[in-house]
C-alpha cells in the first residue's frame, strides 16, 4: 500500500522567488505529523499544492500513490482538506453544504444524511444545523471546515494552521477535535506556526524554512536530540562575579546571562538527570533559588536553532 | 468506519449536475433574481401606462404591441447578465469559498458548466417569465398573440446566452467582485454601444457587435423586417447624412454564437488556470 502523503522534490516558483525548494516528505499511514515553520516557510504553498490549489514548478506531489499535479480528481477523492479558513456560501446552512460537498464525492444521500450528523456532532455543530452560515462566527466557521472535510472518512486529512485566527476558546475547541480525530483511522498532515499546538497534538514534526525541510521525525526523537535548553533562574540576593564564574563552568552550562536584578537565563545542555544535578550544584553553591524552570519548550528551542541555521 | 475509497466518484456530468443545482439554490434566495422580477414588472407597468397618459390607444396589431415591450429586452440581458455572471467566478476567489469547494475532487471546467447552466437556467427563467407577462397582456389587450414572439424569445435567449459569457470571461479574470459587476454592465451597456455608435458615424456597419446584433430581438417583431437607410437632413443650408443600420438575423445569430463561444473557451481556459495564491 502506498504511503499517504509522498512528497518528491516538490519546488513553487513565484517568478524569481522560490517559495517551496526541492521538498521531500513522506508521511506514514494513521500518523499526525505537524508542519512546522515560520511565515513565509512554504507550509501553505506546499499544502496548497498537495489539495489542487497551486501548480506545481516540479517535482511531485501524491497522495495515496496518485500524484495529484496531473490526477487531481482521482487523488483528492481520499482526502479532506482545511486550507487556510475558507469560507462558506453563507445562503447554505451546515447540512445543505455538507450534503453539496458530499454528493460532488459521490455520497449516497442515506450516508450524507448519517454521516452529517455525526461530523456535526463531533464539530460541536448540532444547533446551528439547518442555520444558514452567513452570520457564523469564524470559529464556528472552522469546526465546519473540519466537519467537511470528514464527511466522507478519508484516509488523509490536510490541515493548514487549523487554529489560525481563533480566540483561545475556539482553539482549545478545534485542537479537541483534533484529539478526538488522532484517535481514528486518519493519516493528518497539519501545518501550523504554534509550536506548543504542535508539541501537544502531533506525533511527528516535519521542519521548514525557505521551502527546505530542516527536521523530520518523531517529536521527542527530534527534542532529545538537541540537548541545548534555557533555563529560567530566580534566586534571592542577585549572584556575585564568582558565583556566576563557577555556575558558568558546571557541567552542561554552555552560558548564564542576567536577564534583570535577581533573574538569570541559563544555557545548558543535558538529559533530565543532569538537569536535576545542575539544581543540586546551585543549592550547594549557596543560591538561594525562588524558581528553577525550563523557559522555553524543547521544541521551541529545536525550532529556533535549526531556523537560526537556515539563515 | 467506512473507507471513503470505497465510494466511487460521480461522473464530470453528474458532479455539473449537482454544482447548477446548488448555484441554482444560491440564485433562487438571493435578492437578485427578485430584483429582476421587479425590474420586469415596472418595465412592463411603465410601457403599459405611458400610452394612455399620452391619450393615445395601445396598437391593435399584436406583433407591434408586443414589440414596444421587446425593445427594452436588451436592457434586462445586460442586468441578468451582470447579477448572474459577473462575479460568479471571481467571488470564489475573492470571498475564498475556493478554499472549501477546489480542494474537492471536481474539476474547474465541471464547476464552470454547473454554474453557467445555473445561470442559463435563471436567465430562462427571468425571460420566460417576462414574455409570459407579455403575450398574456397582448392576448388581453388585443384578443390574439403574435407568432413572431417565439424567434424574438429564441433570439433573447441565444443573446442572453453570448452575454452571460461575456460575464462569465469577466469574471475568470477580475480581481473583486464588485469590479467584475461594474465592468459586466459597463461593457455591454456603454463601452459596445459606444463603439457601435462611433462605428455608425464612421459610416461602418457594427456587424461585430454583440449590442448592435441584438436589435434583431426586437427588430424581428416588425413586418417587413427593417433594413438599413439613409436620412437627410437639411440645416442652415447645409445636407446632413444620417445612417440607419438594422442587424440581419443571420449574421446576428452567427455574431452571437461567436461571442458565446469564443468567451466560454476563453473564460474556461483563464478559470482552470487561476490558481488560489492570495
Amino acid at each position: 500500500m502506498d504511503d499517504p502523503i509522498v512528497i518528491e522534490n516538490l519546488t513553487k516558483d513565484f517568478n524569481t522567488f522560490k517559495a517551496v525548494d526541492s521538498l521531500s516528505l513522506t508521511v506514514k499511514r494513521k500518523s499526525f505529523v505537524g508542519f512546522l515553520g515560520p511565515n513565509g516557510a512554504g507550509k501553505t504553498t506546499t499544502i496548497k499544492i498537495l489539495t489542487h490549489l497551486l501548480s506545481a514548478s516540479g517535482g511531485r506531489a501524491c497522495l495515496n500513490g496518485i500524484d495529484v499535479t496531473k490526477e487531481p480528481k482521482k487523488a483528492l477523492a481520499s482526502v479532506g482538506a482545511v486550507v487556510e479558513t475558507p469560507e462558506f456560501y453563507p445562503y447554505l446552512t451546515p447540512i445543505e453544504t455538507l450534503q453539496y460537498l458530499g454528493s460532488l464525492r459521490g455520497m449516497s444521500q442515506e450516508y450524507i444524511q448519517r454521516r452529517t450528523k455525526e461530523v456535526l456532532e463531533t464539530v460541536k455543530m448540532t444547533e446551528w444545523s439547518k442555520t444558514r452560515i452567513g452570520k457564523f462566527s469564524k470559529g464556528m466557521k472552522q469546526r465546519l471546515a473540519i466537519a467537511q472535510a470528514i464527511i466522507h472518512e478519508p484516509h488523509v486529512l490536510i490541515l493548514d494552521e487549523p487554529t489560525s485566527g481563533l480566540d483561545p476558546r475556539g482553539m482549545v475547541e478545534v485542537r479537541n477535535i483534533l484529539k478526538e480525530l488522532r484517535e481514528g483511522d486518519y493519516t493528518i498532515f497539519m501545518s501550523s506556526h504554534l509550536l506548543n499546538e504542535v508539541q501537544e497534538i502531533c506525533e511527528s514534526v516535519a521542519l521548514i524554512d525557505r521551502g527546505k525541510l530542516l527536521a523530520y521525525g518523531p517529536v521527542e526523537t527530534l527534542v532529545d536530540g538537541t540537548g541545548s535548553k534555557d533555563i529560567d533562574l530566580k534566586v534571592v540576593q542577585p549572584l556575585d562575579g564568582y558565583m556566576m564564574d563557577r555556575i558558568s563552568h558546571f557541567e552542561g552550562v554552555e552560558g548564564i546571562a542576567t536577564e534583570e536584578t535577581r533573574h538569570y537565563t541559563i544555557t545548558f545542555r543535558g538529559k533530565d538527570e543532569d538537569q536535576a544535578r545542575l539544581l543540586t550544584d546551585l543549592q550547594t553553591l549557596g543560591v538561594k533559588i525562588v524558581s528553577f524552570k525550563e523557559k522555553a519548550m524543547k521544541l521551541e528551542s529545536l525550532y529556533m536553532s535549526l531556523i537560526k541555521d537556515s539563515r | 468506519m467506512v473507507a471513503e475509497s470505497n465510494i466511487e466518484l460521480p461522473s464530470d456530468l453528474e458532479q455539473s449536475g449537482i454544482v447548477t443545482r446548488y448555484e441554482l439554490l444560491k440564485h433562487l434566495r438571493s435578492r437578485r433574481l427578485l430584483g429582476i422580477f421587479i425590474l420586469e414588472f415596472v418595465i412592463i407597468a411603465l410601457i403599459l401606462v405611458i400610452p394612455p397618459l399620452q391619450g393615445e390607444d395601445y396598437p391593435s396589431d399584436p406583433a407591434k404591441f408586443a414589440g414596444m415591450f421587446l425593445q427594452g429586452i436588451w436592457m434586462l440581458i445586460i442586468i441578468g447578465s451582470t447579477l448572474f455572471a459577473g462575479d460568479s467566478l471571481v467571488s470564489e476567489f475573492q470571498q475564498r469559498t475556493g478554499y472549501l469547494l477546489f480542494p474537492n475532487p471536481v474539476k474547474k471546467n465541471v464547476l464552470f458548466i454547473g454554474k453557467f447552466a445555473a445561470s442559463m437556467i435563471v436567465m430562462l427563467l427571468a425571460l420566460a417569465v417576462f414574455y409570459a407577462v407579455v403575450a398574456i397582456i397582448v392576448l388581453a389587450v388585443d384578443g390574439s398573440i403574435s407568432g413572431l414572439m417565439a424567434p424574438s424569445f429564441g433570439l433573447a435567449l441565444l443573446f442572453a446566452i453570448s452575454a452571460l459569457a461575456v460575464g462569465y470571461l469577466i469574471s475568470s479574470f477580475m480581481k473583486g467582485s464588485t469590479g467584475a459587476l461594474i465592468m459586466t454592465f459597463a461593457l455591454l451597456l456603454l463601452i459596445l454601444p459606444i463603439v457601435d455608435t462611433v462605428a455608425t458615424l464612421s459610416r461602418a456597419k457594427p456587424v461585430f457587435s454583440l449590442t448592435f446584433s441584438s436589435g434583431v430581438i426586437g427588430y424581428i417583431m416588425e413586418t417587413p423586417y427593417p433594413t438599413d437607410f439613409v436620412q437627410t437632413f437639411d440645416f442652415s443650408g447645409r445636407t446632413f447624412e444620417f445612417l440607419n443600420y438594422y442587424p440581419e438575423v443571420s449574421l446576428s445569430i452567427l455574431v452571437a454564437i461567436a461571442y458565446a463561444v469564443v468567451a466560454i473557451a476563453l473564460a474556461v481556459w483563464i478559470f482552470g488556470r487561476r490558481e488560489m495564491a492570495a
